[in-house]
């Protein structure tokens, strides 16, 4: 029992600088041994746990240009924007709908006070509750270091189990999406063992409608494989086609064979495949009936 | 009967006494004890569930200027850190610090340093050369010969007891004869119920600070509900005299029944400390408590006959119990679940075999209900199955069997028997039946769609206490002090424990209302064992009915001096006196009941008495209650089964308690809407699993997987309902009884047989996750897979 999460049991130096630019210098000076700290929430666990062991902490919670919104074309969101106030800005965002569900579904309230969802993107789990839904906006993140700013399509981010393309000399400050069309809705589908927990598996879908045919059905999976995932074969069934209970099956049915998910973790691999066709349907249904349009 | 209303203190919704230090944070847990000089603690812990140590090496941590000790400096004295039976009935198997694991998470070393980082940096160091055993993790398997011998013998009081097959004890109970009972019934229903290995979750881990005294004598506080045994053991193993032993009640922040035991963490501190001659505080990590300790989970065979009538003519329960690596309690706990077994349903032939197995998980031990809402919940189910197929109405089939008014009650095991005084089964279930609108019931076969709800009901009980008419192998006694203060407030000491749900404030709601005088005016003094008379523990639901009669003799004894204090004062037979507390003062007065005069005050009496040198008004005793009536509770619950997904929700609940008077209601309110908590986590969700390669927790040991409900996850509030049934039990204070454990002994049950009535399905194992029930769902559908 090497574990002692009462304490962080290894000595680590805190930094809490002023700019971004200082916490870019202080990265690019101890690379690997630097961890960036936002809320915590993902790597305090990870130290006590004795999962990461970094001997510079850096706290980015003081910088107010990671907190910010703009609307427009283009939807930018501060990577320091904590959960709650996230899920504030788009309360009443139909469009957005499931990344609202899908923060609504996270920690309670403590969690959702610091977690951010700049630290909820980078930590890198398959199972982000943020990512599925941003994966339906086709999201970009804005990647800044010392030397280069670069803005990678969400679905690039993410490359392995807990792993992501960012250097140790990068942060996040920006995820942003492409304003969604009129006649769009979304949800967001979790199965988790408790009502506040770490989730089983999840589902987002994102609908554009165009009366009674589907213009768009935008799928994407959490702890569905072992990074965030669309599911572009079952989102093709859909495209473009008028609504029926048979597509809708259809689709459900593909999305199931489409996930890769671990033989691990909180639940069985077949209880996910027939959970992901399940909870499809079900967001999608929301999502439709939110879309508008002649029914 | 007293009524309700004549109450002055008794059954008033008050504000908590330690209300304000708990939601400000002031509250003193032992974790926030700090000492001058105070050193802190970390223990080596096996990383096998079985294996021994071949060497270990210190040299590395003492380099670092830290406090060591191992297996081999501790005393050579097997404990058993359960205090509560009688030594002749006390198993004991383990050490201070072990040379042979038992299970993952066992200590062989600890040190003590000036910081915890660097206690833990000084553990790791320590090189240990282990012989790694085979394990064994299943009770069947362990059984079996030629297993791996968790033990080889072990210590029955003073005598050695060899371990056969790992079986720690067994029991085996009956009255009349099984096979003529059996053979007198019209059918025969035989069913297996199995309910999972469930951690306790209490809020604060076992903690401990312990400091050496310059006389040889230590200090100690700890995360208990036992002070008294905690410093018997202590004085034991260390060979302290008692004198020099003290323990200090501290607050403790949430029980279940973990610290019932003087946690195993208090003896490595106090060896620590005595070798240091400094404090040394250890508080355990999550981890390290969720390989301290679980409940006891159960494998239960119950057979039933009974005739077309629907009377039972006789009873067998066979139960196997894991109880992991440590025998801490499982001799009375197949006492009890005999006890639970037979007072549930009248049985005039019954037979009780129960088998306690080693293995090499973590030591099961009491949590909230003691094997009684397993036993439950495989009695409960049963009796649902029985009355489903011999289409009888479940609750009439209830009500003709139950053991109740009038009848032997052994709730406690074969030892403890009573009669039963006060009884609201039939109340409970007749009002409840109408809140829940059972007669609405309609049969799972009816039922369409995706979401599918269904009703069930369960009963229950626990008994308030060990006591009985002759001592048995349980100690169950009390000591309180109630004094009077010279202006008219009063102290109460006493060294009862409040795992957190109230049952202190309910001590001083006894005071007041024995001695007349405002709530406002009772205190409750810090307690510790030099300065209190022996308690033998806050468990078993005997807080208030236990604890709570020492309190109201040890307050009528103070009382009746106090009133011959005043009747020298005003000239009055003290027997002529009466009390009351009168809201405009906030004294008691006391008072000649017809007159207007010769009123007095009880702070003016006191007052009187100091000056003129009559004493102290002081009342002192030791009390043994001589029953421990049972608690009855019913549970009605309603569930919504999602088909297509296995979740199943708990949608509304009732849960009704018959705890005599309520002496805290809306305290006694919560600890019914705690229980059902728990009871639908002990249901649906909650278990440890262990991985059978490594004997280690799949969860890790923390709360990140592993789970329990919260408030998120219970029915709506307007849905969940509590009363209390309108009883009175003479032999309590003021008419009350126990409620604690009774909460959620029917509630698993409740649970199984509401998703009987929503989809049709039995289950019979404990938890009933989403995965299993779509499974069950699929195979009724006969969907292929
Ligand atoms: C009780 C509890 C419940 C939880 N429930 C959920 C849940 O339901 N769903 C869910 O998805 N998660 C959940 N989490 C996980 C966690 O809250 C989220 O992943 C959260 O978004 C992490 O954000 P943070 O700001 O706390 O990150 P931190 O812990 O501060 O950081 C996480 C990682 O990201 C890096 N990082 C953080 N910000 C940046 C940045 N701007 N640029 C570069 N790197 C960065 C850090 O170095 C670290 O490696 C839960 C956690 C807890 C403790």
């Amino acid at each position: 029992m090497k574990m002692n999460t009462r304490i962080i049991s290894h000595e680590f130096d805190y930094h809490a600088p002023d700019t971004i630019r200082e916490v870019l210098e202080m990265l690019d000076q101890h690379g690997s041994d630097a961890k960036i700290i936002a809320g915590g929430t993902d790597l305090i666990t990870q130290m006590k746990m004795g999962k990461r062991t970094p001997s510079h902490v850096v706290d980015i919670r003081k910088l107010k240009d990671l907190r910010y919104y703009v609307e427009g074309a283009v939807i930018k969101i501060g990577a320091g924007n904590n959960f709650r106030s996230v899920m504030e800005h788009f309360a009443n965002n139909v469009p957005c709908r499931g990344l609202y569900e899908a923060i609504y579904s996270i920690g309670k309230t403590q969690v959702l006070n610091m977690g951010t969802i700049g630290g909820n993107l980078s930590n890198g789990s398959p199972k982000a509750d943020t990512a599925p839904p941003l994966l339906t906006y086709n999201a970009r993140v804005k990647l800044l270091s010392l030397k280069s700013e670069r803005l990678i399509d969400l679905k690039d981010l993410h490359v392995g189990y807990n792993k992501t393309v960012m250097e140790e000399n990068e942060i996040m400050t920006e995820i942003q999406f492409d304003a969604l069309p009129k006649n769009t809705a979304g949800a967001f589908e979790k199965k988790a063992r408790v009502g506040s927990d770490i989730s089983k598996i999840t589902c987002a879908v994102t609908v554009t409608r165009d009366n009674d045919v589907c213009r768009n059905c935008n799928i994407a999976l959490g702890a569905a494989a072992p990074v965030p995932m669309r599911a572009p074969v079952a989102e093709s069934i859909m495209k473009g086609r008028p609504f029926s209970d048979q597509l809708l099956e259809d689709t459900a049915l593909q999305v199931g064979r489409e996930i890769n998910p671990p033989a691990y973790g909180r639940t069985s691999v077949e209880y996910r495949r027939e959970m992901v066709a399940v909870m499809f349907k079900d967001g999608f249904k929301r999502a439709w009936e939110q879309a508008g349009g002649d029914k | 009967m007293m009524e309700k209303n004549k109450f002055n203190a008794v059954s008033k919704i008050t504000r908590r006494k330690d209300g304000m230090a708990k939601v400000t944070g002031k509250e003193t847990y032992s974790s926030d004890v700090r000492l001058p000089h105070m050193l802190y603690a970390r223990v080596l812990r096996s990383p096998y569930p079985h294996a021994r140590i071949k060497s270990i090496d210190t040299s590395e941590a003492e380099k670092m200027g830290v406090v060591c000790i191992t297996y081999k400096d501790t005393p050579d004295f097997k404990y058993n850190e359960r205090q509560v039976s009688i030594p002749e009935k006390t198993y004991r198997d383990r050490n201070v610090l072990s040379e042979k694991a038992h299970h993952v998470g066992e200590g062989f070393a600890a040190v003590a340093a000036k910081t915890e980082a660097l206690a833990e940096k000084a553990v790791r160091s320590i090189k240990v050369d282990y012989e790694v055993l085979p394990g064994v993790f299943d009770p069947y398997e362990a059984m079996k010969p030629g297993a791996p011998k968790v033990y080889d013998e072990i210590l029955l009081g003073e005598n050695v007891l060899p371990i056969e097959n790992n079986i720690a004890c067994k029991r085996q109970v009956s009255e009349g004869d099984v096979e003529k009972g059996f053979a007198e019934a019209d059918f025969i229903f035989e069913h297996e119920f199995k309910t999972g290995r469930v951690y306790h979750a209490q809020m604060e881990t076992k903690s401990v600070v312990c400091r050496p005294e310059p006389d040889g004598g230590i200090t100690v506080w700890p995360t208990t509900q036992s002070i008294h045994n905690t410093r018997q053991l202590l004085g034991a193993i260390f060979d302290i005299p008692l004198n020099k032993v003290n323990v200090h009640r501290v607050a403790i922040g949430g029980a279940f029944g973990s610290s019932i035991q003087m946690n195993t963490c208090i003896p490595i501190s106090v060896a620590l400390a005595l070798k240091a001659q400094k404090p040394v505080k250890l508080s355990l990590t999550r981890e390290e408590d969720m390989y301290d300790h679980c409940k006891y989970p159960s494998i239960i065979h119950l057979k039933y006959g009974l005739k077309k009538d629907g009377t039972i003519t006789a009873g067998e329960m066979k139960t196997v119990v894991d109880i992991g690596g440590h025998n801490i309690q499982a001799y009375p706990l197949l006492g009890c679940m005999s006890g639970w077994f037979v007072s549930l349903y009248r049985m005039p032939h019954l037979n009780f075999e129960g088998t306690a197995v080693y293995t090499n998980k973590a030591p099961g031990c009491a949590m909230q209900g003691y094997g009684n809402p397993q036993v439950s919940f495989a009695v409960e189910s049963m009796i649902d199955m029985i009355a489903e197929k011999m289409g009888m109405d479940a609750i009439q089939l209830r009500l003709k069997n139950y053991v109740g008014l009038g009848e032997t009650f052994w709730g406690q095991g074969p030892t403890v028997r009573s009669i039963i005084r006060s009884c609201g089964v039939e109340e409970m279930l007749l009002k409840g039946k109408d809140m829940i609108e059972w007669d609405e019931r309609i049969k799972p076969e009816m039922k369409t769609g995706r979401y599918r709800r269904g009703v069930g009901v369960a009963r229950g009980f626990h008994t308030s206490g060990t006591g009985a008419p002759t001592p048995g192998e349980v100690i169950d006694y009390s000591t309180a002090m109630v004094k009077v203060n010279e202006d008219g407030s009063v102290d109460v000491s006493t060294a009862l424990m409040c795992h957190g749900g109230g049952t202190l404030e309910a001590i001083a709601k006894i005071a007041a209302e024995e001695l007349g005088v405002p709530i406002d005016k009772v205190g409750i003094s810090p307690s510790d064992t030099r300065n209190t008379g022996y308690d033998v523990c806050t468990h078993a639901t005997r807080g208030i009915y236990c604890g709570g009669a020492s309190v109201q003799r040890a307050a009528k004894k103070a009382k009746e001096r106090l009133l011959e204090f005043a009747s020298r004062l005003i000239d009055v037979n003290p027997e002529a006196l009466k009390i009351y507390p009168e809201e405009g003062t906030g004294q008691g007065i006391i008072y000649l009941p017809g007159t207007l005069q010769k009123n007095i005050s009880v702070g003016e009496v006191a007052k009187m008495a100091q000056l003129k040198g009559w004493g102290t008004a002081i009342g002192v005793i030791s009390h043994r209650q001589v029953n421990c009536p049972p608690c009855f509770v019913t549970n009605f619950i309603e569930v919504e089964v999602d088909t297509w997904t296995g979740e199943i929700k708990t949608t509304r609940a009732v849960a009704a308690v018959d705890c005599g008077t309520p002496v805290n209601p809306d305290l006694a309110a919560g600890q019914l809407e705690g229980g059902l908590c728990r009871g639908i986590g002990l249901a649906l969700l909650e278990d440890t699993e262990y991985d059978t390669e490594s004997g280690e927790l799949t969860c890790g040991g923390t709360f990140v997987d592993y789970k329990f409900y919260t408030p998120v996850d219970m029915p709506p509030v307007e849905h969940v309902r509590t009363f209390f049934a309108t009883t009175y039990e003479p032999t309590g204070p003021f008419g009350a009884k126990g409620v604690g454990e009774a909460a959620n002994n029917a509630t698993a049950a409740a649970v199984a047989n509401a998703i009987y009535n929503a989809v049709g399905i039995r289950f019979a194992e404990a938890p009933m996750t989403p995965e299993v029930v779509l499974a069950a769902l699929q195979k009724q559908a006969g969907v292929e897979k």
